[in-house]
């Protein structure tokens, strides 16, 4: 079967920080970005980067929890999908935020790492799609937001 | 169809919804619209992305991917064209991947296809065009939001809508999504209202 584990792991590498054909991914979107230009907003109520950087993040610890059907451990913010940011807008808290985001990264990986490549196909406990399809989504979640971020730096004064 | 081919099937369909469901708020005008000097608008991207489907998927088993047919440079041009003109030009693009993609079975994707004169097995090509698709889909999207500012309608989980979605154990499936967004466009008046996501 194609797309085993190692497939998988390519994907979602290739969608966060790994160099891919397909340019710019979601780590390489936020790379040099000053807290100010996170934070700024194209319009009232719309999202600014800071917002979508942890965005993903937390899609990734949803990911990382059906993948794992684990009960342990929360998202370390309170809330759920869209958490507005910043808080303080510090050069600290930016760094703080980007570091959630690699973390939970990191913690999605080591659990695809340790996939069985028989349960690929299969639904974790609680998942409503396939490991394979959830996988699959966040990679492509992850671009979907990366080729956001590139516009919104084009948009943000410098 | 087979499991992993699905998989990625769905999870195109979700990112063809969220295009069709963000143009589908926009009139002609609208379309053509560009957020910054040099960018792109909704019309130069779905060129480019329906350029790229139709180039890379007609004919998939058994020509290179990129045609000669295909002009890249041209699909960036900045054009004014009926948003019918869009939608024609979008689904060709679209007609041409699932076509492509109906045809496959999971013990396909480990044969090869050729792009740009490279061999790559045909699962990883499909990966390679999702990506690219759901990057350029964000982008549509984003520009949309953009300019239909105020009169937006949400796309997925409305803001301070996410404690209601997870109590009630909505289906986050990328067909769930498709299927949703295909409803909400079929029922829903033009958007009046404020909301933001």
């Amino acid at each position: 079967m194609p797309s085993d584990v190692n497939e998988l792991l390519f994907l979602v590498d290739t969608a966060y920080n790994r160099v891919s054909w397909h340019g710019t991914n979601l780590r390489g979107s936020i790379r040099g970005i000053s807290p100010r230009q996170a934070a700024w907003r194209p319009g009232r109520g719309r999202h600014n980067i800071w917002e979508l950087v942890v965005h993903a993040a937390y899609w990734k610890y949803v990911a990382w929890r059906r993948l794992t059907s684990s009960t342990r451990g929360s998202f370390p913010l309170e809330g759920s999908n869209w958490f507005e940011r910043p808080s303080n807008s510090t050069l600290a808290a930016w760094r703080s935020d980007i570091a959630l985001l690699e973390q939970t990264h990191r913690t999605l990986r080591s659990a695809i790492a340790d996939l069985n490549p028989r349960d690929l196909d299969r639904r974790p406990v609680k998942g409503k799609t396939t490991t394979r399809a959830l996988v699959t989504g966040v990679a492509a979640h992850d671009l979907y937001h990366a080729g956001q971020i590139q516009l919104l730096k084009r948009l943000a004064p410098r | 169809m087979s499991p992993h081919v699905e998989a990625i099937a769905d999870e195109y369909t979700r990112y063809k919804a969220l295009g069709e469901a963000a143009i589908a708020q926009l009139d002609d005008d609208e379309l053509a619209l560009v957020a910054s000097e040099g960018g792109n608008s909704v019309i130069a991207i779905v060129w480019h992305v329906a350029g790229n489907l139709e180039s890379r998927f007609t004919d998939f088993r058994t020509s290179d991917g990129e045609k000669p047919w295909r002009d890249r440079d041209e699909e960036f041009v900045l054009r004014t064209v009926t948003k019918s003109a869009v939608l024609e030009k979008w689904e060709r693009g679209w007609d041409a991947l699932l076509g492509a993609i109906g045809e496959l079975s999971d013990d396909d994707l480990l044969k090869t296809v050729t792009i740009r004169r490279q061999q790559l097995r045909i699962d990883q090509a499909l990966q390679r065009s999702l990506a690219h698709t759901a990057y350029h889909i964000g982008q549509i999207v984003f520009l949309a939001k953009q300019i239909r500012s105020g009169g937006w309608r949400c796309l997925s989980i409305p803001l301070g809508g996410s404690a209601a979605h997870n109590a009630r154990g909505a289906d986050e499936s990328a067909k769930a999504h498709a299927r949703m967004l295909d409803h909400a466009h079929s029922i829903q008046p033009p958007p009046t209202t404020t909301s933001s996501s």
